[in-house]
């Protein structure tokens, strides 16, 4: 059930940056919002829960943007890793960290794209709007990024209640 | 003899690099993957019900909430009805003097050209590219390679198809070239997506006569486009002191902003020259 309530909050997350965001201008340079998911898993969850996950969503936005194919996957491996090697010696319940975290993950995402374009098209460089697009994706990803983790969290806490809820009322009138 | 943080970072050096090779080795060999059409399958229904639905909320806005500029708007489209049919007699006489032409020349001019109108239903999750998915797939005869347009001009070309939805690469994209002619003086480039959705014109000879304004139109040389369907117009030219090309920014004639329907060419035209009976 876990796995079904990350599809959820991950098909609506994709769905609005896909489809809402393009509508008004200033939200058309939002970052990645899979990168938040991407963190709770990192600080909240265990390995073995999160890799299916993580493997998932990296193809799915691999698949439905233009960028060349892996390059979300591998950015979301190598967030998930920095996010358990920092677990080990920082307090995971710090706002700010949150938010360093997830301004990583877009510099990350950001710089292997970069990486990666230059590889394939040598003369692709790194555009003057490009710069400008991912300086906001940083201060979006730095403001809006810990509430984003904080509300994904909240909703995972009520998800697991009712289900408790849900079983328990079940195995209470079958037994 | 290293310790144990320099192996580590080593390591991590060493992986990072192994894998940017692995993802461009990847991504210039296999530019379409098969779980790729299914994520797009799986995903874009969804996205297509929220669109229609802002789409039908916002027309019911126009339709029902919002007639007081309608009577004004109608007036206007009535001049302009009016304005368009007086072209439209003009341009029927240049088309029936330009088939006496061709009748003369022994040239004719066949056009197997059939179009399948598609509803954009999502844009790039990433803002540094610029694709869209399209609400028809391979069910429809959809296929990688065939040229998306509007009315105004080009639009793109299709990149990955799935049964019922494909990805179309947008001209504006860094990713995307056609080739392409300066429609007054025939002068031969390449239309690059550039920086805010403008395009680049690239390797156009210094020597070739460019104002601004000029319209730019594909040259049907790179078997994608058929020839001379409009892609934009010259907005700026720098004519550097040394180097045998000039710099030439164009701007589309398509709002990619506003892109909702979309047609797609299944089979290109062909221009076929009629032998003399």
């Amino acid at each position: 059930m876990t796995y079904a309530f990350y599809s959820c909050i991950c098909l609506g997350l994709v769905v609005i940056r896909t489809t809402i965001f393009p509508i008004f201008p200033i939200l058309d340079n939002f970052f990645d919002l899979l990168l938040p998911v991407i963190v709770y898993l990192g600080f909240f969850r265990s390995v073995r829960e999160s890799i299916l996950m993580l493997i998932i969503l990296g193809i799915v936005m691999d698949s439905l943007s233009g960028v060349p194919f892996g390059l979300h996957l591998a950015s979301y491996a190598w967030l998930f890793v920095l996010v358990k090697w920092l677990k080990q010696f920082l307090h995971i319940s710090n706002y700010f960290l949150w938010s360093f975290v997830l301004t990583l993950g877009v510099l990350i995402e950001n710089i292997m794209l970069t990486i990666v374009e230059n590889l394939l098209n040598p003369g692709w460089g790194f555009l003057a709007n490009a710069v400008e697009a991912v300086l906001i994706q940083l201060v979006l990803a730095a403001l809006t990024g810990p509430l984003m983790i904080l509300l994904i969290r909240s909703l995972h806490e009520i998800w697991n209640q009712r289900l408790y809820r849900i079983i328990s009322k079940g195995s209470d009138e079958g037994g | 003899m290293f310790s144990k943080r320099s192996v580590i970072i080593i390591g991590v050096i060493v992986l990072l690099t192994v894998n940017v090779i692995v993802l461009s080795v990847i991504a210039s060999r296999y530019p379409s993957f098969r779980p790729s059409r299914i994520a797009i399958s799986l995903v874009a229904p969804f996205q297509q019900v929220v669109v229609r639905s802002i789409r039908f909320s916002r027309d019911l806005w126009r339709h029902y909430f919002y007639l007081v500029s309608v009577s004004k708007e109608n007036e206007n489209l009535k001049n302009a009805l009016r304005i368009a049919e007086k072209k439209n007699r003009d341009k029927a006489e240049i088309a029936l003097s330009n088939a006496r032409l061709r009748s003369l020349l022994n040239f004719q001019k066949s056009i197997n050209s059939e179009v399948i109108a598609c509803e954009v239903i999502a844009n790039d999750p990433s803002s540094l590219f610029k694709t869209v998915i399209i609400d028809k797939g391979e069910s429809n005869r959809l296929k990688r390679g065939l040229p998306v347009v509007v009315s105004e001009g080009v639009v793109g070309q299709i990149i990955d198809v799935s049964h019922h939805y494909s990805k179309v690469l947008l001209v504006i994209d860094s990713n995307s070239a056609v080739d392409a002619l300066i429609q007054r003086t025939r002068a031969r480039g390449l239309i690059k997506g550039g920086i805010s959705g403008r395009c680049r014109l690239e390797y156009v000879l210094r020597k070739h006569d460019i104002d601004i304004g000029d319209t730019v139109i594909s040259s049907g040389l790179d078997g994608v486009f058929p020839k001379g369907l409009c892609l934009g117009s010259v907005s700026n030219i720098i004519k550097e002191k040394s180097g045998i090309f000039q710099d030439v920014t164009v701007s589309p004639f398509v709002d990619f902003e506003k892109l909702e329907e979309v047609l797609v060419l299944l089979n290109l035209p062909s221009h076929d020259f009629v032998t003399e009976q």
